[in-house]
């Protein structure tokens, strides 16, 4: 059965869907579970905070959000690959004067990852989206990202960043110049950039549980 | 301790430091001065082994062990720590799991949690850092100055033998110079260990003690001296230096 944890309390989903409706403030945790079709609709003057970490198992993952007037989500996902992965974001902007900001990180481990962001501002105005995207491949792992972003009217703010690359060499550098083995360097640095942008310290510590029992490298 | 001999060294097909010769004994205070862009940083990633800095000649040996021969995580392990100019952010990778597993590696024996915090917390008090340090991601959000407090963190966990300061003083204000000199004076009156210095400072190299000044240009070391050699240039400036007045190498004036 699969958990999620929304401010603090656990509910249990009995599918791989889940549509959610939430109003006023609240923040939702999704640890490596099987959601694989997430709908939530972001109502009036709400704030969401969603932190959703996955080891890629087979699955793709649909995740479509709709947001209305005077409103915040920070959607922060974080995952493993070593699958055919397919993320697919679809943002829809009911209302005016909202703000929605995806921080997406994902390490390919021999895997390839296709992240396809779809934001929607139409003829709403005053909104803004922010997508971060952060891809590291390692041992052959490959990504790719398709962003389409539609604006009919202005003023909105629309931004959509991606990187796509290999460990950082100066991390790698920094670290084994304290006398740290290259591969224990590696695995800090991939481990720091997959929980870098959770807040929830509770989480990070279980993140970390879960990546040294479930991930070999 | 640390001897360079003939040492030429290229990044991109450039040659830097050509023919370079230093030799720094034990509980020994050197300092290497010289314009912008002559080499400085260059000697100290070529000593700790970074692997953009090729090189095409000569020797560097420590404690009669080869570097040459060996990566930085070995250079590393053998007690050599270099203090960066600008120490980069790693986010998500916290001082205290950094320097767990860089002890736990060199020591081949797992870290006792009791002891290494009661030892983190300590430095802490002594380089006016908040304890909070310990577990925050290396140098994330830290202005210059912390982060250099950061590196001397670092330095009083792994206990190294050989120091390379790049530009200490770059990034600190006044107070917080002053606490890290004397964070690393109390480091080299109570450790076996000797330190290398690159700066353009006298009152730096001054307040640290310096016991041999030496400057560099076109890729070698043109004058040795002691503080006097500072204080002259920071007076007469580098033009002032050249290889008819150097100052006799290794030797204090007297």
């Amino acid at each position: 059965m699969n958990k999620i944890y929304i401010s603090n309390r656990v509910f249990e989903v009995k599918n791989k869907n889940l549509d959610l409706e939430v109003a006023g403030k609240c923040k939702i945790t999704i640890i490596n579970n099987k959601i694989n079709n997430l709908n939530i609709l972001v109502k009036n003057a709400s704030k969401l905070i969603i932190e959703d970490f996955r080891i890629i198992d087979k699955e793709n993952t649909n995740i479509k959000i709709s947001i209305e007037d005077n409103s915040y989500l920070n959607y922060i996902h974080s995952f493993i690959n070593n699958q055919e992965y397919n993320l697919n974001i679809v943002t829809r902007f009911f209302g005016n004067n909202s703000k929605i900001i995806f921080d997406i990180q994902g390490i390919n481990d021999n895997g390839k990852a296709t992240i396809t962001a779809d934001g929607v501002l139409g003829s709403k105005i005053y909104n803004e989206l922010h997508e971060n995207i952060d891809i590291v491949n390692i041992n052959g792992g490959s990504g790719v990202v398709n962003p389409n972003i539609f604006v009919d009217k202005m003023p909105v703010i629309a931004e959509h960043a991606v990187t796509v690359g290999k460990i950082n060499d100066n991390e790698v550098k920094y670290l084994t110049s304290k006398g740290m083995s290259l591969v224990e360097a590696k695995k800090l640095i991939l481990n720091g950039f997959l929980i870098n942008k959770f807040k929830s310290e509770d989480l990070v510590v279980r993140i970390k549980e879960l990546i040294k029992t479930e991930v070999k490298r | 301790m640390l001897k360079i001999e003939n040492l030429s060294v290229a990044i991109n097909n450039k040659k830097i430091l050509n023919d370079f010769n230093l030799k720094i004994n034990s509980k020994e205070i050197h300092a290497i001065m010289g314009p912008n862009g002559i080499g400085k940083s260059t000697i100290c990633k070529t000593i700790i082994g970074d692997s953009n800095y090729e090189v095409v000649s000569g020797k560097i040996n420590f404690n009669s062990h080869n570097l040459l021969k060996l990566d930085i995580t070995k250079r590393a392990r053998l007690g050599i720590f270099l203090v960066n100019q600008m120490p980069i952010e790693i986010p998500g990778v916290t001082n205290a799991e950094m320097l767990r597993v860089a002890l736990a590696e060199k020591t081949g024996e797992n870290v006792g949690l009791f002891e290494f915090n009661k030892k983190m917390e300590e430095i802490c008090e002594k380089l006016l850092i908040p304890k909070s340090f310990i577990h925050r991601g290396i140098n994330e959000g830290m202005s210059g100055g912390e982060r250099k407090k950061n590196e001397l963190l670092h330095l009083w966990m792994l206990e190294p033998k050989f120091i390379i300061l790049d530009e200490l003083d770059s990034g600190l204000d006044i107070d917080s110079l002053k606490v890290v000199c004397k964070s690393i004076l109390e480091y080299y009156k109570t450790h076996d260990c000797s330190i290398l210095i690159i700066s353009h400072n006298p009152e730096l190299l001054e307040s640290l003690n310096v016991s041999h000044v030496h400057v560099l240009k076109e890729g070698k070391l043109i004058a040795s001296g002691n503080l006097n050699l500072a204080a002259k240039l920071a007076k007469e400036g580098f033009k002032g230096i050249t290889k008819t007045n150097n100052i006799s190498e290794n030797k204090k004036d007297e």
